[in-house]
């Protein structure tokens, strides 16, 4: 086999060993929750042999070790359980939501990299400079503001004063503005840091001087030879990126009542529906696994070295 | 460390202007009740949405509580629960990279899938099921923000005592047969203060950010406490009528991350201006 494909087998076979090792960690958690997920589904009027039934459908009579497979092969097989509070498949329920999360966290992580990698560019080719500061002085400010007040001043100022967007929910693409913008400025810093510090780093590298000493055209320098190079770094970042807006739009789907997974795993957390909590912390973990192994994969495709390593 | 260094680092402007930042939060949370006009769960139901005015300074809540009041005295809750995190989070961090690094083979390699392993879920979403378990509270938030963070330290210190453990007074020390707690705490830990004082500066910033949306998501300190995150997120809905109730503390949430993230910067220039994080 080829180095490439030993490569992506071994990063295959450590993405499903995480999962495995995330299903646990998921099925403890809801282990060590005070209650039985069967009392707190049914109410008092339920017979003891429907309650019995439905124990030995989640098998719940059993040991947890026994449990926890019965657990993984229904979740394998898409069965989630049931929600307690609204009864209906968690599996549907995520299903119905999970396009809005992508939607909202695919928005924002394009806005990132159009905003962020030629700022970051412009920093470094004016290192020093007065664009350089002032643009690395807004990054600090931006990595400073929590999501959920941008995502107020935006209300505020593109929703109240100013009616160009709807305050919240989902009524069309022109709902997505702002979420998308509120979860995409504050983490776009790190993506512009690396950048600039990426550029920095290839600017001084041997064939970037041969190049110039050569007598190439400045442009075509920074695009052909540094720009190539930086992004190397900078695009697998985009894979490790996703899964952190992800998580982040737990708390924006919230401001703007977006209807996306994270609004629901929010209210499954304050109403203890632990079937959906379950649920959606397994399907977050399998694309943040998925997200990884694509990012390891792009990289050992663009940068050889790292294969072999 | 010399005075002249300390001087030119003190007079970046930037640093500087991150200190007085940090000041006002500390004097607020220090003097709370010398500071604010009202007790932060004062209620005054006639008074409720009132604009910002000479007795109410930033507006009261859907409560008639004082948004001032609870702000100054939310940063008590902030700054405790966002220090009492990065703690907890710098001593398993510093514990589990000290373990891997020294001892290497098979621990090493345990603790780095443990924290692949903690990478595979979105902090925030491991946190909130930490919280679920725990019920929430401020402690229960910071000790599950610590849990899903402490990895960073983890890599960073994990690569240093690796080059540190082959320095020849370490390999003596081993010879003169002192024991492995011996030599970790008397020559390895003072090695790596000043890694440890800049990477845990600059997770506490982060570490507000984390807690204060927990707050926002109602998962940590419950009312009528001032979390700074939940009277934001309390003033979400009535966002036409007050925006004030929301706007104010998310203000403080930026003042104090902004101002710890410029000390933090400032305070790498001081003691390693080359170390990547």
């Amino acid at each position: 086999m080829s180095d490439m494909g030993k490569y992506i087998l071994r990063r295959l076979l450590t993405g499903v060993l995480v999962v495995l090792c995330v299903t646990i960690i998921i099925f403890g958690i809801m282990q060590a929750m005070p209650g039985n997920p069967i009392d707190l589904m049914v109410d008092t009027r339920v017979s003891p042999e429907k309650v019995a039934e439905l124990k030995a459908r989640w098998g719940l009579d059993k040991p947890p070790v026994v449990q926890y497979f019965y657990w993984l092969g229904n979740i394998l097989r898409g069965d989630f359980g049931t929600s307690i509070t609204t009864k209906q498949e968690v599996f549907f329920l995520i299903k119905q939501r999970l396009p809005y999360t992508l939607m909202l966290t695919g928005a924002a992580v394009v806005i990132e990299y159009l905003v962020a990698v030629p700022l970051g560019l412009l920093a470094a080719v004016r290192k020093e400079k007065l664009m350089d500061k002032s643009l690395t002085i807004i990054m600090v400010v931006l990595w400073s503001m929590p999501t959920f007040w941008l995502g107020v001043l935006f209300i505020m100022e593109f929703a109240i004063n100013n009616r160009f967007f709807p305050i919240s929910g989902y009524s069309g693409l022109k709902s997505l503005v702002l979420p998308a913008l509120t979860l995409a400025l504050p983490s776009l810093a790190q993506i512009f840091r690396l950048t600039r510090s990426e550029v920095l780093d290839v600017m001084e590298e041997r064939y970037v001087e041969t190049a110039y000493a050569k007598g190439v055209a400045d442009k075509s320098v920074l695009i052909r030879h540094v720009l190539r190079n930086a992004l190397i770094p900078v695009t697998v970042t985009f894979f490790l990126n996703l899964p952190w807006l992800i998580g982040g739009s737990v708390v924006v789907e919230n401001v703007f009542a977006w209807p996306g997974m994270g609004q629901l795993l929010w209210k499954g957390i304050a109403k203890q529906d632990f079937p959906i909590v379950q649920g959606i912390t397994f399907v977050i973990a399998i694309l943040t696994v998925i997200c990884n192994l694509i990012g390891d994969i792009v990289s050992g495709i663009l940068d050889p070295r790292i294969r072999v390593e | 460390m010399k005075k002249s260094k300390l001087w030119q680092v003190a007079r970046k402007p930037l640093f500087f202007i991150g200190f007085l930042m940090l000041a006002v939060v500390v004097i607020a949370a220090l003097f709370a009740p010398l500071i604010a006009p009202h007790g932060y769960a004062e209620m005054n139901l006639a008074l409720k949405f009132t604009a910002p005015c000479a007795q109410f300074p930033l507006g009261t809540d859907q409560y008639g509580r004082c948004v001032f009041s609870r702000i100054v005295y939310g940063s008590r809750i902030a700054l405790k629960v966002g220090i009492m995190a990065v703690v907890i989070e710098t001593g398993i961090g510093v514990t589990l990279g000290i373990i891997a690094g020294y001892y290497g083979k098979k621990l090493d390699q345990a603790i780095m899938f443990l924290t692949d392993m903690i990478w595979s879920i979105p902090p925030i979403i491991l946190a909130m099921a930490i919280v679920l378990l725990l019920t929430p509270s401020a402690e229960n938030v910071a000790i599950s923000v610590a849990l899903v963070t402490w990895a960073q330290f983890t890599k960073i210190v994990r690569v240093k005592v690796q080059s540190i453990k082959n320095l020849s007074y370490i390999q003596a020390a081993k010879v003169y047969g002192e024991s492995d707690v011996q030599i970790i705490l008397r020559y390895i830990l003072p090695n790596l203060t000043s890694t440890i004082v800049i990477l845990a500066s600059l997770a506490l910033p982060s570490a507000i950010l984390s807690t204060t949306s927990m707050g926002f998501l109602s998962l940590g300190a419950q009312e009528p406490l001032p979390d700074w995150g939940m009277i934001l997120s309390g003033g979400i809905q009535f966002i036409e009528r007050a925006s004030w109730i929301s706007f104010w503390p998310g203000l403080a949430i930026v003042w104090t991350v902004l101002g710890f993230n410029l000390a933090a910067e400032g305070l790498k220039e001081l003691l390693d201006p080359r170390m990547k994080v």
